[in-house]
């Protein structure tokens, strides 16, 4: 990271390298679409060069850090959107995403019980289980107290668990 | 322990149930419970999902990224930044005192130097002094209305 910050291209490639599948599936995500999420990915990493100088090693982790950025960005991104209106709930729920993710049941149902849960349920959740990151570092990146990390986490826990339990109900009713 | 406690749990503290706060209760709950069993095998499985769930990124994604950085190579960068870079974060207010130390630099430089332009500046007006008394000189004595308005003797 100190040679980014020195502005050293190849090594940002290799730091790039090395998180840029892990932060584009959370992206995707969290984005449920694959454009917002490349655009996300890109602002995230050119925040990164060019901010490179604001992170000190030590303090928290660089994924910490990075995924903090992409947050960041995900939550202006989603305010500038509100503002002007634009629809960013269910239009774009029923492209790409599936195209992508289509290969087993359990898949497609999360998929759906994902895309039910607030913002900011999804993101800690997503974190948490799909990124491996701590309810501390979780609660960092959100901006958030542990305490209230830990409430999202188990909000959103239980309201994956009891779509997916209808969902499987709902399947196993039909003839 | 009943259902509802147990799937409380299993939503505040995930699938491992050594993280709980009585894993015994739990397990001995979830060996006489099959829909216990149900909904612990039903949560592990969207956890592994989860953690396998990695989509791999556009391959043009990485190069369009480096494109759009800013040109910004260590030749353009300016002595200034390197320093900085170089001090350590922590240290705060090191970094405090090198922003200062041009302007102190400054200041001491125009200190010491206001004794030389203070005799220059003294040289330079006595100079334009004279000059200029002697062309007022000069329009005095041809000036009679200033003559007239001398003191009477």
């Amino acid at each position: 990271m100190r040679a980014v910050q020195r502005q050293d291209k190849n090594a940002f490639q290799q730091l790039m390298t090395r998180h840029l599948d892990d932060l584009f599936s959370y992206a995707i995500r969290l984005t449920r679409d694959t454009n917002n999420a490349e655009d996300l990915v890109q602002e995230t990493w050119f925040r990164v060069w060019s901010s490179g100088s604001s992170y000190t090693a030590g303090r928290v982790k660089f994924s910490t850090w990075l995924y903090r950025i992409l947050y960041n960005v995900f939550v202006d991104q989603y305010r500038r959107q509100q503002r002007s209106a634009a629809a960013i709930e269910d239009v774009q729920d029923d492209h790409e995403l599936s195209d992508l993710q289509a290969n087993a049941q359990l898949k497609d149902r999360l998929d759906c019980a994902l895309k039910q849960l607030p913002n900011n349920q999804r993101a800690a959740l997503l974190l948490f289980h799909q990124q491996g990151f701590s309810t501390r570092e979780v609660a960092h990146i959100m901006h958030l107290n542990v305490r209230a990390a830990e409430s999202l986490l188990v909000r959103a826990r239980r309201a994956l668990r009891v779509s997916l339990t209808q969902n499987i109900g709902d399947e196993e009713s039909m003839p | 322990m009943n259902l509802p406690q147990f799937l409380n749990l299993l939503d505040t503290y995930g699938t491992n149930l050594q993280a709980w706060p009585d894993a015994a209760a739990a397990q001995q709950f979830l060996d006489r419970t099959p829909v216990a069993r149900q909904a612990l095998n039903a949560a592990k499985n969207i956890e592994q999902s989860l953690r396998n769930d990695v989509t791999v990124a556009p391959a043009e994604l990485s190069a369009r990224i480096l494109q759009s950085l800013p040109a910004q190579d260590m030749a353009a960068r300016s002595l200034w930044q390197e320093l900085l870079l170089v001090l350590p974060k922590q240290q705060r207010w090191l970094r405090v005192a090198s922003a200062l130390a041009p302007l102190l630099f400054g200041f001491l430089l125009g200190y010491s130097s206001d004794f030389v332009s203070q005799e220059a500046d003294d040289g330079y007006y006595l100079w334009v002094y004279a000059d200029n008394l002697e062309a007022t000189l000069g329009e005095f004595s041809s000036n009679s209305d200033f003559a007239e308005e001398e003191d009477p003797p």
